[in-house]
């Protein structure tokens, strides 16, 4: 069947769609996948969704409200938390969806099945999880869910200057994790690499920063440091959604964050005595350091 | 049995300490060792390290399979990692309770793998 240069165009358009599609990572704002523009991941915290366009990565929404509205298509999964989610009529939803204490809004007809609302017409089922979510876990996503992953543009990272430091920028053969985990890598394949070692209130900082040759290497590296067993470490958030990845989590007299962003990894890990909130709050400030130093870079 | 002239030839000689077998002299003693180590092919204390050998090869093999402890098969990136043992993952979307209380974990894994993962 001889295919017509309308069919050739819409499938260039579509795939010119996937190459610019977009991640959206936001907090207490909004998203607004317009129509005719493709998204990839979609995650939020307290935001108003408004999907018209495609999504054919994950929606993974807590407290947002989400719309679906006519033209929309959304490939991958949705998991919506303590939330609520209007769908439209010529809404086209592919992957599974998951919902916790969600509010469901739709003219579409359903019937329900153990638990699970059935439309049937418009080929999708939404699994409703029974019971309430934890209102401490709602607090930690509040805290961690979102965050921009921030790298700097250039090749080289700064300290923060609230921060004495201890100890001259070095490269980095090896780094620990806490008392976790050791990696050594090898030297010649990192392009630049940098270890920091400073003190603040009483607590010791360290943090790495390494420059991958490749988005794929620190990707892979990535994939090596999620092998930590999370039984090991506690109050953990991680998410590998919407480009790059990030994890905070504690360990013993530790409060460590590691993220990474295109060639970039970074670990923050502030240890020494005193409370874990304590450790946790100068923690969080170097990520805010962070944040706003690379705020206008584009790695 | 594979050591019998050898553990009879000492044995004879034990026994002849005295008197008993003087017609065993220390050259038959010596030539009966021979035969044995040529019989066997190894000496006592390598037959000692030969299973000490392959115990360390196996253990390195083990180490090797087991996640988290294999070295990289990456043709440009090399990354050594010690310090722990397996992963634990989550497979599928779920609600669990996790710990002493009543911590609810919201886990989600995508088709390719990418994940949401929370533990109080």
């Amino acid at each position: 069947m001889k295919k017509s240069p309308i069919r050739w165009s819409l499938l260039l358009l579509v795939l010119a769609g996937l190459v610019h599609a977009q991640n959206y990572m936001c907090q207490d704002g909004t998203v607004d996948v317009k129509p005719g523009t493709t998204a990839e991941d979609v995650v939020t915290f307290g935001a108003d969704v408004i999907i018209r366009g495609n999504v054919f990565g994950t929606v993974y929404s807590v407290e947002s409200d989400v719309t679906l509205g006519d033209g929309a298509v959304v490939t991958g999964d949705m998991t919506l938390i303590k939330g609520a989610l209007t769908i439209a009529r010529n809404a086209v939803i592919k992957g599974k969806i998951l919902v916790f204490e969600t509010l469901i809004k739709t003219d579409l007809p359903y019937f329900v099945q153990a638990g699970t609302l059935v439309f049937k017409d418009a080929g999708f089922k939404i699994q409703s999880i029974a019971g309430t979510v934890d209102q401490r876990v709602i607090d930690y996503l509040r805290r961690y869910l979102v965050m921009p992953r921030p790298v700097p543009a250039g090749r080289e990272t700064v300290f923060p200057d609230f921060v004495d430091r201890s100890a001259s920028a070095e490269g980095v053969g090896s780094f620990r994790i806490s008392s976790l985990v050791e990696f050594n890598i090898q030297r010649e394949i990192i392009d630049r690499s940098f270890a920091f070692r400073g003190t603040c209130d009483d607590q010791i900082v360290d943090i790495t920063a390494i420059r991958f040759d490749t988005p794929a290497d620190s990707e892979y590296f990535w994939n090596k440091v999620r092998t930590i067993p999370e039984a090991r470490i506690d109050h953990s958030l991680h998410i590998s959604l919407a480009g790059g990845a990030h994890w905070f989590f504690r360990h013993r007299d530790s409060s460590v964050v590691l993220w990474y962003n295109a060639n970039w990894l970074f670990a923050v890990e502030v240890s020494g005595r005193g409370s874990a909130e304590k450790r946790d709050a100068l923690r969080d400030k170097i990520v805010a350091f962070y944040t706003r130093q690379y705020a206008r870079s584009e790695p | 049995m594979k050591n019998l002239d050898l553990d009879s030839a000492i044995g004879l000689y034990r026994r002849m300490d005295g008197t008993r077998l003087p017609e065993i002299s220390s050259e038959k003693i010596a030539a009966a060792v021979l035969r044995s180590r040529e019989k066997t092919g190894l000496m006592p204390a390598v037959r000692w390290i030969a299973p000490l050998a392959a115990a360390a090869c196996l253990a390195v093999v083990l180490l090797t399979v087991i996640p988290g402890h294999a070295p990289s098969r990456n043709d440009r990136l090399t990354i050594n990692i010690t310090g722990y043992g397996s992963s634990l993952r989550s497979g599928q979307p779920q609600a669990q309770e996790f710990g002493p209380g009543p911590v609810q974990v919201l886990n989600y894994t995508s088709k390719n793998g990418k994940n949401v993962s929370v533990k109080l």
